[in-house]
């Protein structure tokens, strides 16, 4: 599984979704970050993939339009969103290296 | 605004690039919808390309991404090495038994660079392309030979080494390769010819 980076995207990305709330559109999500849908897509997947969001589509209200995704964090993705602002942990990092 | 039959032909071609991420594709296609028209559109949509063209490169070059340990099976990076070593290989062997006499598999090469202008297609092409062999054979190699690992608190990089024959055999031929044409290029460019 892929592992979560922790680049200014993802935290942006991050911050839209906990404060939007509920269900998000892509391109609203785009929109809101300026991230563009080459980076926001794969960004998408691997939070999905890691179970921090839960998608599902929604029928278009206009006939001939394709459905569209959307996207909500999870409890745990809220949960890893909350710590997305702070800064990484020195103390794991210290004992993995035996400095303590 | 319905989707013309251009948009519907692209997002099927897309679709189907997008491999196990089609939905994804699909996903981002459908906002396409909410971009306004212009710039905002094409920007959209370029995004949506790239990601369906990455994925399609993926597939096809790195069939092994997705599946448990997501790396290249050693065989499959020594083969891929061996394949692309071969011209770089014939190039440089057949100039080094050139100049202690042995020209019979020079003989060709020097036949076709007889040709006006040859030579100099073959000076500005033949770099790029040797160094560029020799570079995707060691970089396949030494992908299988140095494993990246997980991060830790995004500070750490764990890295796994595996030291088998067949990629380090590809890994010294490539380096081998790479060191004899650089240290000629570099004698030649640093060589002192009186006028």
């Amino acid at each position: 599984m892929a592992e979560i980076r922790w680049t200014r995207q993802t935290r942006s990305l991050l911050a839209a979704l906990t404060a939007g709330g509920d269900w998000r559109h892509g391109y609203d999500l785009s929109r809101e970050t300026g991230l563009k849908s080459g980076t926001l897509y794969p960004l998408l997947i691997r939070l999905t993939e890691r179970g921090w969001l839960e998608t599902r589509w929604e029928d278009s209200p206009e006939p001939g339009r394709p459905p569209r995704h959307l996207y909500r964090l999870t409890a745990e993705g809220k949960a890893q969103a909350l710590t997305a602002g702070r800064p990484p942990a020195a103390a794991p990092v210290l004992s993995r290296l035996g400095w303590t | 605004m319905k989707p013309g039959l251009l948009e519907r032909l692209l997002a099927g071609l897309l679709t189907e690039a997008g491999g196990k991420h089609a939905d994804w594709v699909r996903a981002a296609l459908a906002e396409l919808s909410a971009a306004p028209d212009g710039r905002a559109r094409m920007d959209w949509l370029w995004g949506v390309l790239s990601m369906a063209f990455g994925e399609l490169l993926t597939r096809t070059l790195l069939p092994w991404r997705g599946r448990e340990g997501e790396a290249p099976p050693d065989g499959f990076a020594a083969l891929f090495g061996i394949v692309a070593l071969v011209l770089p290989f014939y190039f440089v062997a057949a100039a080094l038994l050139d100049q202690i006499g042995v020209g019979v598999f020079f003989a060709p090469i020097a036949y076709w660079l007889a040709e006006p202008g040859r030579a100099r297609l073959f000076n500005a092409v033949a770099p790029g392309v040797i160094l560029g062999a020799i570079a995707l054979a060691l970089w396949a190699n030494l992908g299988v030979t140095f494993r990246g690992g997980r991060h830790i608190a995004g500070l750490i990089y764990e890295m796994k080494l595996r030291l088998r024959p067949m990629n380090l055999a590809v890994l010294a031929l490539g380096g081998l390769l790479a060191a004899l044409l650089l240290g000629h290029a570099l004698g030649e460019a640093f060589t002192y010819r009186p006028h």
